[in-house]
Parts: structure tokens; C-alpha cells; sequence
């Protein structure tokens, strides 16, 4: 027998269209993916502030483009997104850190909370600030 | 004389042999029983119908962890997979994925003892007292539920047939053996962080978990690994910071 290869085994693996093998795993890929639209919306902020120092006819033709009905709908699903990754990840959260008072792992309820008012007041200062540049 | 016709269910049953080119599925009906759980169904077919079925099962209480299997494509152990949650059926078992198949549903778990053999899962002193088996360490009930949850893993490995980052490197030490670097890093009698460090902070350490959580679904005892690596991940940024900023309070 010395020697001799008694199994010859075989690999069975998720594959790599295991994201599409179960709800949960499109859940996260959608998460991850989520990534890339907010890259983007990133580069497209940052070129708006460059634009905002050149020419007006400049900065004009950029919004223009912004509004083009395929940016729309660009943008759309960026929020999409957005609201989908920030929903997901602070819902993470209390599995990520383990946060012990009297030897009793605090309720996850009391780490997830306090993220949504932080982002809901965040986000009611944006918008009241647009708002109040806006009206001035 | 009672004449009630018997219900059965379907079993699709993974078949492979070392010798074969391909594997195939192996079709079979089994009674219905209200109490029966996969495992049941398997050990009915060898007993009864085809005695060369390999599988491995030991305690078929939950405990041992030897008879993972997917079972309608989920990572399950087959003894507490109950078939009145998978009726009228049919039931497809298979080996579990993101190992290798040495035959039928029976899969090679040397790779897997390396890598738990590699984040040195028992308690390290750094005088070596352990050795002598006389001394006590003593631990409060607050300092042993820090860690009590990540020690509950029974080596199912349903956990790596769930995870996709498992699927496509075979480097990854992967969620079971990462939760039990964790949990004894955790204990307060445990010394050996520094002797852990650098296998779990390795690239295919915890910093190749995309946190896709599955693991942390299957697992039938609770540990949440998904949770381990990322509060090890949470620890690991603070020590790398701790390092750059305030290398002074660095033991060398
Ligand atoms: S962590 Fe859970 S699923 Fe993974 S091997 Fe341990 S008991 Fe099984
Ligand atoms: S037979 Fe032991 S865990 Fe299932």
C-alpha cells in the first residue's frame, strides 16, 4: 500500500456566483457594490467644487450635465444605495464591538440607536442649511 | 389489521467514490417519521437499502459536530435537521461545499486543522506553567462570559461551507478557527496575544473577512465568528494605532 493514493477528492465550492445562491449573500453584495455608486458620487462632488471656482458658463454646463435625465437616475439609485449601505452597516455595528457593563453585553438597540438620530440631526442640518443658503 | 399507506420522502443523496470520474445523486424514498432528522434518514438507507453509504456522525445530539452536511443547500448538521421542515421533500444532502469530497458526504478536514492548529487554541503562559498542571488561575464568572460565547464551537465547519471568502481562498483561516483566536485571547488566563498576532493579522487572517455575516448564521451553537473577527478587527486598528502613536507602551 506504500505509497498507493487511495482518495482522489474532489473540490466543491459557493462558485463565483455564490451571491446569487442566497437572499442574505445578495444582501451583502448589494452592500458591497454600493461602494462603487458612492465613489462616484464622491468624484462628481468633488469636480462640482472645482467647477464652482471656474467660468460660470463652466459651472452651468456641469449642472446641466448633473441633470440630465441618465445622471437622474444615476443619482437615484446612488441613494438607493446609500440609504441601503448606511441602514445595513449600523445595523452591524453591536456584532463589531462587545461592550460589557456588570459583566452583561449591553442591548445591540443602545449602539444602533444613537447612529440613526446622529445621522436623522446631521441630516436636518444639511437640509436646513441648504435651505437657509437657498433662501439667502 | 392496520392498512395505512406509509408516507416517504425523497432523498437526493450526493454520491462520490474515490475511483469514480464524476460524482452523481443517488435517488432513494424513506419513511416519514415526525421524530426523524436527517441523520435518521441516512443511517435508514444504510441499514436497510444501500450499506455503502459513507457519512460520519458520532453523538446525533449536536455535540460532537461531525455530521455537517448541506441539506437543501444549506449547511446543516444532519442531527438536528428535522425532516417535517423539509416536507413533501424532496431532500437533497450533500457534502459540505468549500471542501474537498473524499467520499460520498464524508470531506477532508486536514486543511482546517492546520489552520485551528495555527492560531494556537489553548491557553499560552508566557512562564509555561501550564505544563506542570498544578497551578490555578483563577477567573471571575464577568472575566469568563467576555469569552464564554466563542467557546462554545463544537468544529462543525458549517461555518467555512458558508462562507464565500472560504470558496475562493483556501489560505484563509477562515471563521471557527479566527473565533477561537478570539476567545482565547479574550481569557484572562491566557497570555499568548503577542504569539497569536501576527497568524491572525496576516493577510489571510481576519483582515480577509468581507463580514458577509453567513457564518454567523449557520452556526448551531451561537458563536457568531462574523462577530469575533470584526471585534478582533476592531482591536487589531486600535493596536496598529496604539503602535504608530504611542510606541512607548508597546511590551517589546
Ligand atoms: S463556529 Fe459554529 S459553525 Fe463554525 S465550526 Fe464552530 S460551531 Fe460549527
Ligand atoms: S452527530 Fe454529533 S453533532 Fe450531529
Amino acid at each position: 500500500m506504500d505509497g498507493e493514493v487511495l482518495t482522489q477528492p474532489v473540490f466543491r465550492s459557493l462558485g463565483w456566483t455564490w451571491w446569487t445562491k442566497r437572499p442574505s449573500y445578495a444582501l451583502v453584495f448589494l452592500r458591497e457594490t454600493s461602494s462603487v455608486f458612492i465613489a462616484v458620487q464622491v468624484v462628481l462632488v468633488l469636480v462640482l467644487l472645482h467647477k464652482a471656482g471656474q467660468p460660470a458658463a463652466d459651472y452651468q454646463a456641469y449642472l446641466d450635465f448633473l441633470w440630465n435625465p441618465g445622471m437622474v437616475v444615476f443619482h437615484v439609485v446612488s441613494i438607493a444605495f446609500a440609504l441601503l449601505h448606511t441602514y445595513t452597516w449600523f445595523n452591524l455595528l453591536p456584532q463589531t464591538i462587545a461592550i460589557r457593563v456588570m459583566g452583561r453585553r449591553i442591548p445591540g438597540l443602545l449602539l444602533v440607536a444613537p447612529q440613526f438620530g446622529a445621522w436623522a440631526v446631521v441630516t436636518g442640518l444639511i437640509i436646513a442649511w441648504v435651505w437657509w443658503v437657498g433662501a439667502g | 389489521m392496520s392498512t395505512a399507506i406509509e408516507t416517504t420522502i425523497k432523498f437526493e443523496v450526493f454520491r462520490y467514490q474515490p475511483d469514480w470520474d464524476e460524482p452523481t445523486y443517488q435517488l432513494y424514498d424513506v419513511p416519514y417519521r415526525e421524530d426523524w432528522v436527517v441523520l435518521d434518514a441516512l443511517n435508514y438507507i444504510k441499514d436497510t437499502v444501500d450499506g455503502t453509504l459513507t457519512y460520519r456522525w458520532s453523538c446525533r445530539m449536536g455535540v460532537c459536530g461531525s455530521c455537517g452536511a448541506m441539506v437543501n443547500g444549506y449547511p446543516k448538521l444532519t442531527c438536528a435537521a428535522f425532516l417535517s421542515e423539509y416536507m413533501p421533500g424532496p431532500i437533497r444532502v450533500e457534502p459540505l461545499v468549500n471542501f474537498n469530497v473524499e467520499r460520498d458526504l464524508v470531506t477532508s478536514i486536514e486543511g482546517f486543522m492546520e489552520k485551528l492548529e495555527s492560531v494556537q487554541p489553548w491557553i499560552i503562559r508566557e512562564d509555561g506553567a501550564t505544563d506542570d498542571l498544578k497551578s490555578e488561575y483563577l477567573q471571575t464568572p464577568d472575566q469568563h462570559a467576555a469569552y464564554q460565547q466563542f467557546s462554545m464551537c463544537i468544529n462543525c465547519l458549517l461555518c467555512y461551507a458558508a462562507c464565500p471568502v472560504s470558496s475562493h481562498s483556501d489560505e484563509f483561516i477562515g471563521p471557527a478557527a479566527l473565533a477561537l483566536a478570539q476567545r482565547y485571547n479574550l481569557d484572562t488566563r491566557d497570555e499568548g496575544v503577542e504569539q497569536r498576532r501576527d497568524v491572525i493579522l496576516k493577510d489571510e487572517g481576519i483582515w480577509e473577512c468581507s463580514f458577509v455575516g453567513e457564518c454567523s448564521a449557520v452556526c448551531p451553537k451561537h458563536v457568531d465568528p462574523a462577530g469575533a473577527i470584526q471585534q478582533a478587527k476592531m482591536t487589531g486598528a486600535i493596536d496598529y494605532y496604539r503602535r504608530l502613536l504611542m510606541p512607548w507602551t508597546v511590551k517589546s
